[in-house]
């Protein structure tokens, strides 16, 4: 199974880092997947994936096109998960909100994510986990997201399935 | 008496460290990552995952040995560990296994 990586906008990382890290690709955000603020923006004609905090605007996206949703903070209503119930949409977990939070909201967002992450997969919603690293610092290998996907309340073979899930369902424009 | 089953792993850190070739500097090393480590997962479990810096591998790299039961809380210690030596640093674990040899032979590979 090949992994990948999503990162944030403006970050690449060099060399062979990401080969070492284990995966086949990571994709920055902006560049090979748009990621848009749900709340101000409409989605184009490339792949794009909706963040934001607007549950409507999310929930606008998931059933117009767009491949994923990002809610900051985790925070997903009942109204989204019943649109992305019944679309193709993936829920799309950032890490790095994790890593970036300090030290005394870390475990309320370790919460929040897997309490989304449960809602989602009862849903059938297929859930894709990324770092959205900003910089080297918030990169994470293949065998830490997998542990981290773990943490979320993912078992060993889905958190492998979704951290190969940026090339399939979101994108899909390689390979 | 039980012999404790132990796992391996190659971290590498995604700033530049001194690990340090004289014992004085690796010690400091060794006592800052496992002050770090400790901060991560508290006192009594870090006990139970027992991580050990094992060997230097260079490139900002090292080896480390740690519990069978405490390799997953490891894994994650390093991945959630965003700060190091007053820096903003991040650990990767790169690769892990059951013996040091087939980590010392993936590094010569590489």
């Amino acid at each position: 199974m090949d992994f990948y990586d999503l990162v944030g906008p403006g970050f690449k990382p060099d060399g062979d880092l990401a080969a070492r890290l284990g995966y086949k690709s990571v994709f920055t955000a902006g560049n090979e997947l748009l990621v848009i603020d749900a709340g101000k923006e409409s989605g184009g004609h490339l792949p794009y994936v909706a963040n934001g905090n607007n549950q409507g605007r999310l929930a606008y996206h998931a059933k117009n096109g767009a491949q994923g949703v990002m809610p900051d903070g985790f925070a997903a209503d009942a109204s989204l998960i019943e649109t992305m119930r019944d679309g193709e949409c993936i829920m799309v977990i950032a890490i790095s909100q994790i890593t970036q939070a300090g030290a005394e909201s870390r475990p309320k967002m370790l919460y929040m994510a897997a309490k989304l992450f449960s809602a989602c997969r009862k849903a059938g919603i297929n859930v894709a986990f990324v770092s959205m690293a900003r910089s080297r610092a918030y990169l994470e290998s293949y065998i830490q997201m997998i542990e981290l996907a773990k943490l979320i309340g993912a078992d060993e073979q889905y958190a492998r399935y979704s951290i190969s899930r940026v090339n399939g369902t979101l994108g899909g424009m390689h390979d | 008496m039980i012999r404790e089953k132990h796992r391996y792993l190659l971290v590498e850190a995604s700033e530049p460290i001194d690990i340090g070739i004289d014992r004085a500097a690796r010690q400091k090393f060794e006592r800052e990552l496992y002050a770090a480590l400790r901060a991560e997962l508290g006192e009594a479990h870090y006990f139970s995952v027992n991580p050990r810096l094992v060997l230097n591998t260079g490139n900002n790299s090292f080896l480390m040995k740690c519990s069978l039961k405490g390799f997953q809380s490891l894994v994650l210690a390093f991945a959630l560990m965003k700060q190091f030596d007053g820096r903003e640093m991040g650990f990767y674990t790169l690769k892990s296994s059951g013996t040091i040899r087939a980590l010392k032979d993936s590094l010569k590979m590489a």
